[in-house]
């Protein structure tokens, strides 16, 4: 970055380029940066909907979520198919082809499991409320859960083809580029679900939340 | 001229990463249609977006023959005016100068600028128009529907968006709203592209620093506008599901039709808050690629190198980051706290201390420049005047105060057509004039673009400088018609029909302008491959149009910047990027 502040461009080299100066020559993966790049979007969006959710828990005749015990259940399962993939990357990177893609098969079924999880606590939720969704914490519960559960789907389509290329293919370091990508998003929506259950879904987290959100 | 040294092994060193493997398509709907090339997919969303913007266009007709002639065109009812301004706003905004600043010349120019064969992700590219393509097609089917497209005004306000009685609030809103959040996938698709391409796939001795403004421009664009669509698509997504599941997001307890609505608790105002956190950097998603192309234009043409490029290129930067802090300046009206106005009329202010910096410094790059009054030339000075002039009312309504009584009425349009639809447009035709030569090896047809200039540069004018005053007056913007209205004289509906019939031209000379583009690719003389004597690698590729690849067997090598232009000692007043350092051998630079 520094030859970004200091870099003269006008002036035309004199001698060989160093590879530091040369773009072609940066050996990062694309993948990987889009994917950071992608996050970075995705860390916007789910902060927008959090500061909107603040914003509206100010009003006087805000109603809390009813509470839905199953959601604790959901995050373990989403704890523990972040953790397979952890594994799966550990063993790819000590080339352990069978282990990582038992565990990457262990980190799809996991995942499903949430998902299927997640539109249970939906059921009740809607149970819950009688079908009236015009409280809007109500509104937000859906929103939030559905938005994070469209990215965990979306995850579910690189993972089907990271399983498939690692039974198909015998290259270790693809193999665990694919698994290193999968883990990072992975671990990345499991920082989000902590981050909005535990603010949003577990109770009278009015307080911390209004101070995230720089309202006191 | 002195001699030039070519053994360009003796400064570069090899790259480290291999040659990206390209695809190469079989079948014609491979190579036309579903094509992997950026450069076809930027003729793709360049004629997309155009097609749209005609339409856009010809709604702009409409509103204009009705404030000129009210009640006398029987097919103009209120309900269709109010679906035109609205249609025409977010068209031109979105579907036209969005795509076709970042799909079209981002797609056509980063490979080709930054030395790359292609984009870093090409399928990805490939969906990426397919998905924006979807997402005009969705909003086109609006004007189609029972109760047709929306006529909540491009802001989209609720609660009104959704209310019966609006028009569209049926199935018309919804349909833009998806159309919106298809409109965003795809352009994250292609953003991720764009960022990714420029960090990682320059050429060896492209560094960041080296790079044209174009293309500092459209990247730091991009980067707001996948930080600014995210707001945009969770207010659709709000939005859509307070009509389809009855949330209560934006709307309050409300009576509508003298019933009480369904909702409650709902904030209309988050909605604002949610629109313009995209809206006002939408502002320079617009500008920033204008700014950074009119550099190069007007450098090129005036043969001299761009005043202050570091200071340019810290300026984009800048300005891109204040444009996340000034957003609530749209919403002075809606009741905030004082000192949160006098926040945002600060940070808007200060906005304007790079910005107008950059008009310096183009103004400076002209100064003694030998300068040719080619068509991207004319058009690029036009820009400067209608920037200029758009600018300084913008200072008008950046201060609360001032903005107050001249919300709502035609100085904000008249404003805000000034300096992000009209400058803008003026880029966007002197960059297609621009790069026409190499994107179809013919040369345009020098009477039409002149023909196109003059019509558009004066008849622009003369549609939105009069409308200064009619704001001035109090005129209010989206009104069916103001005749009757006791505080304006009659000469304010002289002024309104003298507007149309300048709207009514320069919408003539569009056509001219797309039959000449037309025409000319079929029929236009031959162009060389870099007839302007430019120096950016685009220019210097092995074949005009460049093939698929853009460069020939090897990817060029950078030895300076895009702006050596009358170098002192030096027989032509150009040196290309890719040409080596005067003869230096490593040994005797160390």
């Amino acid at each position: 970055m520094s030859n970004i502040f200091t870099e003269q461009p006008w002036i035309a080299d004199a001698g060989p380029l160093t590879p530091a100066l040369s773009g072609a020559q940066i050996s990062v993966n694309a993948r990987r940066s889009a994917l950071k790049m992608l996050l970075s979007v995705v860390s916007v969006f789910f902060l927008l909907m959090i500061v909107a959710y603040g914003g509206r828990m100010l009003y006087q005749d805000w109603r809390p979520t009813p509470q839905i015990n199953l959601l604790w259940g959901n995050t373990g399962v989403l704890l523990l198919s972040s953790l397979c993939l952890q594994a799966a990357l550990l063993w790819a990177r000590a080339g352990k082809t069978d282990w990582v893609r038992g565990a990457l098969i262990g980190a799809g079924i996991l995942t499903v499991l949430f998902l299927v999880g997640q539109v249970a606590a939906w059921q009740q939720l809607t149970s819950m409320v009688l079908g009236d969704f015009s409280n809007p914490s109500v509104g937000f519960f859906f929103m939030i859960t559905g938005i994070h559960g469209l990215h965990m789907a979306g995850g579910m389509v690189a993972l089907m083809r990271a399983i498939k290329r690692a039974f198909t293919q015998s290259d270790v370091q693809s193999m665990e580029h694919n698994v290193s990508n999968c883990a990072l998003y992975w671990h990345y929506l499991l920082g989000v679900w902590l981050l909005v259950f535990g603010l949003l879904f577990t109770g009278d987290n009015f307080e911390v939340l209004l101070k995230i959100c720089g309202f006191i | 001229m002195e001699h030039i040294a070519h053994d360009e092994t003796s400064f570069v060193r090899p790259a480290e990463v291999g040659e990206m493997e390209l695809y190469h398509a079989k079948t014609w709907l491979g190579k036309y249609v579903f094509s992997q090339d950026a450069k076809t997919i930027a003729i793709q969303y360049a004629a997309t977006a155009i097609a749209i913007g005609m339409v856009a266009l010809v709604l702009s007709w409409v509103m204009r023959l009705q404030l000129a002639w009210p009640n006398t065109f029987t097919f103009i009812d209120p309900a269709y005016y109010l679906q035109a301004v609205t249609m025409h706003g977010m068209i031109m905004v979105v579907y036209l100068l969005t795509a076709l600043f970042l799909g079209g010349f981002g797609n056509y120019l980063i490979p080709l600028m930054v030395g790359a064969r292609d984009m870093v992700f090409p399928w990805l590219n490939m969906i990426s128009f397919w998905v924006y393509f979807t997402a005009v097609v969705l909003l086109a089917a609006s004007f189609f529907v029972g109760g047709g497209s929306t006529g909540a005004g491009w802001t989209l306000y609720p609660p009104q968006a959704i209310l019966p009685g609006t028009p569209g609030s049926e199935t018309g809103i919804l349909l833009m709203l998806a159309s919106l959040a298809v409109f965003i996938i795809g352009f994250t698709m292609g953003g991720l592209n764009y960022v990714v391409t420029i960090l990682q796939a320059r050429t060896r001795g492209m560094t960041l620093m080296r790079m044209p403004l174009t293309v500092w421009g459209i990247f730091v664009a991009t980067v707001l506008a996948l930080f600014a669509f995210p707001a945009l698509f969770v207010s659709a997504i709000m939005m859509s599901l307070d009509v389809l599941l009855g949330t209560s997001f934006f709307m309050p307890a409300i009576m509508t039709m003298g019933n009480e609505a369904d909702h409650v608790g709902g904030n209309p105002l988050l909605f604002q808050h949610l629109f313009w956190f995209f809206g006002h950097p939408e502002v320079y998603i617009v500008a920033l690629p204008a700014f950074g192309i009119v550099s190069d234009l007007i450098s090129i043409h005036a043969r001299k190198n761009i005043f202050g490029y570091r200071m340019m290129v810290w300026a984009i930067i800048i300005i891109g980051a204040l444009s996340f802090v000034v957003w609530a300046h749209h919403m002075y009206v809606s009741g905030m706290n004082p000192y949160f106005g006098f926040f945002f009329a600060t940070t808007t202010l200060i906005i304007a201390v790079p910005t107008a910096l950059k008009v310096y410094n183009w103004v400076l790059t002209l100064w003694q420049g030998n300068i040719h009054l080619t068509i991207p030339m004319l058009f690029s000075i036009a820009f400067l005047l209608f920037f200029i002039n758009g600018g300084m009312t913008g200072l008008f309504l950046g201060n609360a105060s001032v903005s107050m009584p001249l919300s709502d009425t035609l100085f904000v349009v008249a404003h805000f057509h000034m300096v992000m639809a009209v400058a803008p447009v003026m880029v966007v035709c002197g960059a297609i004039y621009h790069w026409y030569p190499k994107i179809t090896g013919r040369w345009y047809h020098e009477g039409m673009a002149r023909f196109h200039f003059w019509v558009t540069f004066v008849g622009s004018y003369l549609v939105f400088l009069p409308m200064h005053y009619l704001g001035i007056m109090g005129v209010p913007r989206r009104y069916f018609e103001i005749t009757g209205t006791t505080f304006l004289p009659d000469s304010a509906q002289t002024v309104n029909a003298s507007i149309t019939i300048a709207a009514l031209v320069v919408g003539f000379a569009q056509l001219v302008f797309i039959y000449n583009l037309i025409f000319s690719a079929m029929k236009g003389k031959k162009a060389p491959g870099n007839p302007w004597n430019a120096t950016s690698l685009e220019w210097q590729t092995e074949h005009t149009p460049p093939q698929h690849g853009n460069f020939g067997k090897e990817l060029p090598c950078v030895y300076r910047w895009a702006y050596d232009f009358s170098v002192p000692g030096v027989e032509d007043d150009f040196i290309p990027q890719n040409v080596p350092p005067r003869t230096t051998t490593p040994e005797a630079a160390s």
